[in-house]
């Protein structure tokens, strides 16, 4: 087989061949637990996630671990591998993944889990744990659409869940210890991972349902593992482990640049969010360790841009600091410093100027809702007047385009507060003008004319949120909305994007979605469904028919209400939040009434309970904010 | 020299013939020619480029080297500006899925340097597909590439001793192939831009093996595929079977206008 002209056949030919700099090779003679890392996206999109340079440099530690990547195959390959019968490899070593200890996979997105299947299928791996036998590879999910576990139970011998950086090397290291003693078998491992802690064997726990499909308890197969699956979290973030080399791809990828994760967690506690609920509690790495990682990483790759990625980045503390220490040698270095998260109330002239440097012209702000009361609704702290003055300092440093994210169907929502979306915008403008006006009587430059980009999503409700208890719009109400909202929109200053509210259906069947999914993934496997994430591919017609199929209902995850004592799919997992809280946070919206951020006061959240220096949770971080 | 002997074993493994020994510049020497004005000095760059590399594109090839440069803290000069890159010449185009034991890129560096201090700090941040075997203040000019000299290892269950007498006949007469340019698809003769081209069948591992010198200037840049897909045509063997009917090229040497002298 000359596998140089099957690349030559089909496109993107770099997205196979493995050899990138910093990829880690090991003589597979000294390796006794062999870990192949899969991404249900394509290469351009899996090689720009944080949390698989991290999750490969970790393991890869591990001398006696090698630790490899894997991606979906664009279909061109697909079909070129059916042909020619290849099954699905690792790039390092080129090996299939029938070779490989334990598969993982790690799930962002809830429409990735078909290209789960898919890649099980290409792999030959059989896709569900019952079909499964003693010799193929144990099959690991991770990530943060795996807070919900239970639409993969069928397909996943076992679950991490929380942060893996700790977990996974301890996972391969016991693995490693029961094959060398003698008493590995697959139920002895699984049953001693779910022992620990922080891993959930799916297929130990029975879920028994109520006649309106509802579940009605939840019964285990022994005694001695845990009742709910407690996250994981890394205390220590300065002294957690950091790759300070990493590997870089040759071809254009999303995100190719260096990945500085500055916190983790989120203070603000948008009731929509679940990045924000089940990153929680906050942890800061210090400015010094900061900026020690983001020399090294230049040093090791050469990259352009640095990116300080968080949920918010300008609710890092000691943003100062880290700023200063990164800009005393990036502008030399002729590398760019990039903050993409910035709120709009944290947004000042200081900063502004700090990252001047920035090519951009374009400015983005989340005000995520149109009025504020809306705002109050979903507890998104940011007032109108902190969007303009944000938007001032932008048109007073000369630029000119600003991105406004906004999601439409959160509960309550009103035409009032649709229109205050456009409202919002054209205010924006008017500073702009009001700005200009001001510039050429003191001589300055013209900026030419002013955009504001509307990118509306649809709400999703998510488990682990303040609203996960809540009804998503109908079909035919988000459209209806969406409509409505490009008919009143007549400034063409103003450009409007939406997003399909099918895919955001289909989402929402996924995010709050039980066992009985299972089967409509394995017949969406049966119809060659894939790549659902990209927008050629999504067949929401084809979903249908598959939920028809199998007998799914998708109204019963979406347009139906879930009440507040149900034992809802995702009450296995404890992410740290408690119920309690959510309930307390859900009422207070209805009423209209805002929680303080973790900075200004703890609401008890329960994440506490995790522990983790540097966390607003024991107040650990005030010292520096006397400081300052 | 150790880098000309990384050339000679990656030519062994290709089975093809190595690029021509240049005149060898003294890799211990300075190159000094700074240029008063700029403040900077031109070092050409020899590199080969096979196995997994041959599916970097340019513009990758070109991002890479820039990082690469980065790691390797060489004096590399910026451009001004607002985005501001190293700049980096290419000699001929290479096309995806094309191996080559003979590149050249020209950058500019702010220090003197001698060729060995170059090639020692770059090449361990290059993989070992991707590397320089000569680092020399330039001899020619770019645009005096005329010809590049290639190999090609055809495999076919149907190709024969018979078969490498035909491609020989078909690429010495006139020989009209539609060529992909910017401005549409056109008909061209393509057999004035190859200079020659010559097959052999090797009876033990029953491969056509090809040599070709083609012409690579500017102008009349001819891409060893269209002798490939000549071959397809004319002679019904289709190489499109990775199991069993496929083929390699490699381009071993850039050669001046007169087809013989190597450009350096
Ligand atoms: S326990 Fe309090 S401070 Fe800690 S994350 Fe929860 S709300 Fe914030």
């Amino acid at each position: 087989m000359n596998i140089d002209q099957l690349l030559k056949s089909v496109s993107k030919p770099g997205r196979y061949t493995g050899g990138e700099t910093g990829q880690t090779i090991k003589e597979k003679q000294n390796i006794k637990c062999r870990f192949a890392f899969c991404f249900p996206d394509t290469y351009e999109i899996g090689m720009s996630n944080l949390g698989i340079r991290l999750l490969y440099g970790a393991l890869n530690r591990e001398p006696d671990v090698w630790c490899e990547r894997c991606f979906a195959p664009w279909t061109d390959m697909e079909e070129a591998m059916r042909k020619y019968h290849i099954p699905l490899w690792a790039l390092e070593s080129g090996d299939p993944l029938t070779a490989f200890d334990i598969v993982a996979f790690s799930m962002g997105y809830e429409l990735s889990y078909s290209n789960v299947l898919y890649m099980l299928e290409l792999a030959g791996i059989p896709l569900t744990t019952a079909e499964r036998g003693e010799h193929d590879p144990i099959i690991l999910g991770g990530g943060c659409c795996t807070y919900n576990p239970e639409p993969l139970a069928d397909f996943f011998d076992l679950f991490s869940i929380g942060e893996g950086e700790e977990a996974l090397p301890e996972l391969s290291r016991l693995y490693i210890q029961m094959k060398e003693d003698g008493s590995y078998t697959k139920e002895a491992f699984l049953h001693a991972a779910a022992k620990r802690g922080g891993f959930y064997v799916p297929s130990f726990y029975t879920v028994q349902y109520h006649e309106d499909g509802t579940i009605a308890s939840v019964t285990k197969k022994y005694d001695d593992i845990p009742d709910r699956i407690t996250k994981r979290i890394i205390k220590d973030f300065d002294h957690s482990y950091f790759p300070e080399n990493t590997f870089m791809p040759f071809i254009d990828t999303v995100q190719d640049r260096i990945m500085l994760e500055v916190y983790r967690g989120c203070p603000r506690g948008c009731r929509f969010c679940q990045a924000g609920m089940v990153y929680r509690p906050i942890r800061e790495k210090s400015p010094d360790v900061l900026a020690r990682q983001a020399r090294c990483l230049y040093e090791n790759t050469g990259y352009e841009e640095i990116s300080l990625s968080s949920l918010s980045i300008s609710d890092y503390t000691r943003l100062p600091q880290l700023t200063e220490s990164l800009l005393s040698w990036t502008n030399d270095a002729r590398v760019n410093l990039a903050l993409p998260s910035l709120r709009a109330d944290t947004f000042t002239k200081e900063l502004m100027e700090r990252i001047s440097s920035v090519r951009t012209s374009t400015l983005t702000f989340a005000p995520e809702a149109g009025s504020q009361r809306l705002r109050d609704v979903i507890n998104k702290n940011v007032t109108e007047e902190e969007i303009l003055r944000a938007c001032n300092v932008a048109f007073a440093a000369g630029k000119n385009q600003v991105k406004l994210y906004f999601m439409i169907g959160h509960p309550t929502e009103t035409n009032e507060d649709l229109a205050g979306i456009y409202d919002l915008s054209e205010h924006v403008i008017h500073a702009f003008y009001v700005n200009k006006r001001a510039d050429k009587q003191m001589g300055k430059p013209n900026v030419g004319g002013v955009q504001v980009t509307l990118s509306v999503a649809a709400f999703v409700p998510k488990p682990f949120t303040a609203f996960q208890w809540e009804k998503q719009d109908a079909l035919e109400v988000t459209q209806e909305k969406q409509q409505y909202l490009r008919s009143i929109i007549t400034d063409r200053k103003v450009r409007y994007n939406y997003h399909d509210a099918k895919v955001g259906r289909i989402e929402a069947v996924f995010a709050r979605g039980n066992r009985k999914l299972c089967a409509a993934l394995i017949e969406a496997r049966k119809r060659g469904v894939r790549f659902d994430a990209w927008e050629e591919f999504f067949s929401y017609e084809t979903w249908l028919d598959i939920f028809a199929a199998v007998g799914v209902d998708p109204d019963f995850y979406t347009t139906r209400g879930f009440a507040e004592d149900e034992i809802l799919p995702w009450d296995i997992i404890d992410c740290g939040v408690t119920k309690e809280f959510l309930l307390r946070e859900r009422a207070k919206a209805y009423e209209t009434k805002t929680t303080k951020n973790c900075m200004e006061a703890c609401s008890a959240c329960g994440a506490d309970k995790l522990g983790g220096d540097e966390t607003w949770c024991n107040r650990s971080l005030c010292k520096y904010k006397q400081k300052n | 020299m150790v880098q000309s002997l990384a050339l000679q074993i990656q030519a062994e493994k290709l089975r093809c013939t190595p690029p021509k020994v240049r005149t060898k510049a003294d890799p211990d020497a300075y190159m000094d020619a700074i240029n008063p004005q700029s403040g900077t000095l031109t070092v050409r760059l020899g590199f080969y480029k096979v196995g997994k590399m041959q599916f970097i594109s340019h513009l990758d090839l070109q991002r890479f080297m820039k990082r690469a440069f980065i790691r390797s803290k060489l004096p590399i000069w910026f451009s001004e500006g607002f985005n501001p890159h190293p700049k980096m010449v290419f000699s001929t185009p290479l096309s995806i899925g094309v191996q080559s034991l003979c590149e050249y890129a020209d950058i500019k560096m702010t220090a003197p340097l001698t060729g060995r201090q170059i090639m020692d700090a770059l090449n361990p941040c290059m993989p070992e597909e991707l590397q320089l075997f000569c680092a020399a203040a330039p001899v020619h000019k770019m645009t005096d590439v005329g010809y590049a000299s290639y190999e090609a290892f055809l495999h076919h269950p149907n190709a024969t001793a018979d078969t490498a007498r035909q491609m020989d006949a078909m690429y010495s007469a006139p020989l009209v192939m539609t060529k992909h340019t910017k401005s549409g698809d056109k008909d061209v003769d393509i057999s004035p831009l190859i200079k020659t081209a010559h097959t052999v069948f090797d009876e033990a591992t029953g491969e056509l093996h090809l040599r070709a010198i083609l012409s690579a200037d500017n102008a009349n840049f001819l891409n060893p595929e269209y002798l490939i897909r000549a071959a397809e045509r004319n002679l019904g063997l289709v190489f499109d079977d990775p199991a069993s009917a496929w083929y390699q090229i490699i381009r071993t040497d850039l050669l001046l206008c007169d087809g013989i002298t190597p450009f350096q």
